[in-house]
């Protein structure tokens, strides 16, 4: 089934065309990743996708759900959840209170419930609490919970956002250049959490990345995106020999010296 | 801490014999004046500290409260204890006038939005003089009464307006530490990831907004049966800058940091009889040293220097 | 007179009153423009100035075109000073930060207003300027030299501003600064110092305002800084902030509605017209009619 469905899909910044008629889908289990040059407009569809921008013409479904116009969210309750490319944890809370943020779409204590302390709600809590520790200890990251997000070291920062973002309890996870920053031997960490995502949390993953050899190593399908437009899709191998890729990221002298 | 029980017990043993000990009216006077401050400082930064909306005209809630108890309990005779809700109830009412309208404005704008809107009740208590009676303001507010018991004396003031405080600072607490807390310091931090991690972050605005004018406008119930006189200038747009200044420089965002800023811009100028006007050169002055040295407060600056001392942890040392 | 010529008489006194906002409203949008920060305690700058003017002129040994100057050079100064005492500390802070400018700033408005109010009481003062005044008559129309006075001073100011940041160096570095300060710092430009440069001429300008609006009106007072920065602020906005033309245009409209509402709807109603202006712009218009730069205020 394909959880992700994206037909037509272009946005334009006044008279930028910053996405062109954008086709993809995702199905449900699979690792696809955006890749493309700078610019290309990855993190533009992501922002359309999660309804932190509006969607100037076509269409985007999660399932059967029509994504246009939806505040974010409500896209988030749907079972998209995101990180950012420049990593937006609440700087001044604690990792801990950063992934409690993510479980306030799954959770129901309003105002009622904090000012009396239900039994409900401390459960409620409770149980948010420690469901959050779990996911922090499978990322290792429990030894730092009550550390200030700002005060991590940038890989660590890196992991809370996934947590963070688990904590919405989403069908697919939208990842958004989660290997920016990080050296080889947090890459590669890196990619053992995605992998897992999929074969021990059962999610989907859509990924913008740049790093070549984390994409053709975890992905199952790759789209490649130049100047807002789609100029190639298919796995690993056929996007690596693929020559509109290559012309995409390394010009067209390239070609012609192998011609 | 397993004492901090007895901490409480003997604070709560102070608090309680505090008018047995001290017998000065004035300072009396001081100490209740200073727990409305308190109440006033605490619900303001429930809107500020906690989501980041710039709130200058806390003091304007106040005056509705005050003016709607008053109006009840001098033209419907009803009781002080049906004006005091209602009038928390009716500024969070008048609140959604300059919540909603505003819900998209941020920082400065928002904080003349809403000096705007102080001056605007300002002027039309000044104005509509049918019900309000204008400049010539409202006198002879009765005091409250339960039972055979009138509320006359400092002392029997002091316990209500602490019983006030204690419920404002109770509930304060209880929103912060708990899912609406958490979701609250999220918007604060960063809105739009806020929004991106699913939460209606101007549900929540307004609702903070509502809450933090509900206890604003108690306050201002109080004062109203305290003084049992007040005007259109019984709360002066000057009033929402010292109410705003006071979680400034207790530290914004806490619980105890507005209280230490009521104490300090409060307290400190009238024991030192520090002349009414030089008081607001102190707070201007106090408000810039504090943004220069220390933006998070005295208590943010307590945090940090304990961080100094604070052992690493994992090789991590907190800032 | 006759209904046109009142009409064109409230349009010169409201280009008048207007070209005063402008130049009030261009300290607001160069600072923006650079710090993406309202500087919260400008008006109270401009008022400042006005006083500066008149203790000059108290002294009795100047008349009003020396006490003018001295009063812009003092007011320029001063506005540095601010700069350096409460915002630039601030900055060094990093980002993030842009809210505890905002309450640095209103301490610092919080402080000379009250200042003004300590030296000078509350009441209004009589500025004393010492100008003759003479009423032209034409066309059954009634334009006194101060008039023309603050109508050329404003042009005069407005245009030398124009061809200084256009034509000069500094102003080349004012403007790479104000659209990317990392990339001039990066350039060898001394950005603190174009900071200054920006808060001194503001102020300077606000400072002669300030003295034309009290000669005018021959009537100084602490709060005047509010009021007038309100206003000037409302144009700022509507001319969209950081927007130097904008501010320019946008005060002569807001001084114009200010005028012809007075005279045509309600003269009691007269401050509240601006205010009006401002309310519309920011719900509707946010970005004003130059297109703001960096940020606008809305989330």
């Amino acid at each position: 089934m394909n959880l992700l469905t994206v037909e037509k899909l272009t946005k334009h910044f006044g008279g930028l065309a910053a996405v062109s008629d954008l086709d993809f889908t995702v199905a449900e289990g699979e690792i696809l990743a955006l890749i493309g040059p700078n610019g290309a407009g990855k993190t533009t569809v992501f922002n359309m996708l999660t309804g932190l921008t509006g969607i100037t013409a076509g269409k985007a479904r999660f399932k059967d759900t029509e994504l246009n116009g939806m505040p974010p969210f409500r896209i988030v309750e749907l079972g998209l959840g995101r990180t950012f490319q420049n990593i937006r944890l609440f700087a001044k809370m604690s990792v801990l209170n950063n992934v409690m943020v993510g479980f306030h779409c799954r959770t129901r204590t309003g105002l009622f419930g904090a000012l009396i302390k239900t039994p409900r709600a401390s459960r409620e809590y409770r149980q948010a609490q420690e469901r959050a520790l779990e996911l922090l200890a499978m990322f290792g990251l429990d030894g730092v919970k009550d550390e200030i997000s700002r005060n991590l070291p940038y890989g660590q920062q890196r992991g809370v956002e996934i947590v963070r973002a688990l904590a919405t309890d989403p069908q697919i996870l939208l990842l958004d250049e989660p290997a920016a920053g990080l050296n080889i031997a947090e890459t590669e960490i890196l990619m053992e959490h995605i992998a897992r995502l999929r074969s021990d949390l059962k999610k989907t993953v859509l990924l913008i990345e740049h790093d070549m050899k984390m994409v053709m190593n975890i992905s199952d399908r790759i789209v490649v995106l130049d100047y807002g437009v789609k100029i190639a899709e298919g796995g690993p191998d056929a996007i690596k020999a693929d020559p509109r890729v290559i012309e995409a990221y390394l010009g067209t002298g390239f070609r012609k010296s192998h011609a | 801490m397993r004492l901090r029980w007895l901490y409480w017990l003997i604070g709560g043993i102070i608090l309680f014999l505090i008018p047995h000990v001290i017998s000065d009216e004035y300072w009396m006077h001081m100490i209740i004046t200073t727990g409305m401050w308190m109440m006033l400082a605490v619900s303001m930064d429930l809107i500020y500290g906690c989501t980041g909306q710039l709130n200058l005209g806390h003091a304007a809630f106040a005056a509705v409260g005050a003016y709607i108890t008053a109006l009840l309990m001098l033209r419907l005779e009803w009781s002080y204890w049906l004006a005091l809700p209602l009038s928390g109830l009716g500024a969070a009412a008048v609140s959604l006038l300059v919540g909603v309208p505003t819900m998209r404005l941020k920082g400065l704008y928002l904080g003349l939005a809403t000096l705007g809107f102080s001056e605007i009740v300002r002027l039309t208590l000044l104005m509509w003089a049918s019900v309000t009676r204008g400049p010539m303001g409202l006198p002879g507010i009765p005091l409250p009464t339960f039972g055979s018991f009138t509320f006359e004396s400092k002392t029997s003031f002091y316990y209500m307006i602490l019983a006030l405080l204690l419920f404002t600072v109770f509930c304060v607490y209880r929103i912060i530490h708990s899912r609406v807390g958490i979701a609250l310091m999220a918007i604060r931090d960063d809105e739009i990831a806020a929004r991106a991690m699913g939460i209606d972050s101007s549900r929540y605005k307004i609702l903070v907004f509502v809450v933090g004018t509900f206890f604003a406008g108690i306050a201002g119930s109080f004062y109203a049966v305290y003084v049992s006189f007040i005007s259109p200038d019984s709360f002066k747009m000057l009033d929402s800058f010292m109410i705003f200044a006071m979680p400034i420089l207790g530290g914004i965002g806490t619980l105890v940091g507005p209280l230490i800023g009521a104490l300090i811009l409060y307290v400190l100028p009238e024991a030192t009889r520090v002349f009414a006007q030089y008081r607001m050169l102190w707070v201007g002055i106090l408000l810039v040293v504090t943004m220069v040295t220390q933006p998070l407060g005295i208590l943010g600056g307590l945090e940090t220097l304990a961080g100094k001392f604070r052992r690493p942890k994992n090789g991590v040392k907190a800032e | 007179m006759q209904p046109l010529q009142q009409l064109v008489q409230q349009i010169i006194n409201g280009l008048v009153i207007g070209s005063v906002y402008s130049l009030v409203a261009l300290g607001y949008t160069m600072v923006f423009g650079i710090l993406g920060f309202i500087n919260f305690a400008h008006g109270d700058v401009f008022m400042i100035g006005t006083f500066f003017g008149l203790v000059l002129l108290g002294t009795g040994h100047f008349n009003f075109t020396a006490a003018l100057i001295g009063a812009a050079l003092l007011t320029g100064i001063a506005g540095v000073a601010i700069e350096v005492v409460a915002y630039r500390p601030v900055r060094r802070f990093g980002k993030g930060f842009e809210d505890t400018m905002l309450v640095s700033a209103i301490g610092v408005s919080i402080f000379l207003e009250t200042l003004a109010q300590i030296i000078w009481g509350t009441e209004t003062h009589a500025l004393n300027s010492g100008i003759h005044s003479v009423d032209f008559q034409f066309w059954g129309l009634n334009v006194s030299s101060i008039q023309i006075l603050i109508l050329v001073t404003g042009v005069v100011l407005m245009v030398v501003l124009h061809l200084f940041v256009t034509r000069t160096v500094t102003g080349a570095a004012m403007r790479a600064t104000a659209q990317n300060m990392l990339a001039a710092r990066l350039m060898g430009i001394g950005v603190n110092r174009i900071i200054a440069i920006t808060f001194a001429i503001g102020s300077v300008m606000a400072a002669v305002g300030g003295m034309m609006v009290g000669a005018y009106f021959d009537a100084v007072y602490p709060l005047m800084g509010w009021t007038a920065g309100i206003k000037a602020f409302t144009a700022a906005v509507l001319g969209g902030v950081g927007s130097i033309p904008g501010a320019m245009v946008a005060g002569v409209l807001i001084g114009l509605v200010e005028t012809l509402g007075s005279a045509y709807i309600s003269s009691g109603f007269r401050d509240g017209f601006a205010f009006i202006i401002l309310i519309l712009t920011l719900l509707f218009m946010p970005s004003g009619l130059f297109k703001a730069r960096k940020g606008e205020g809305k989330v």
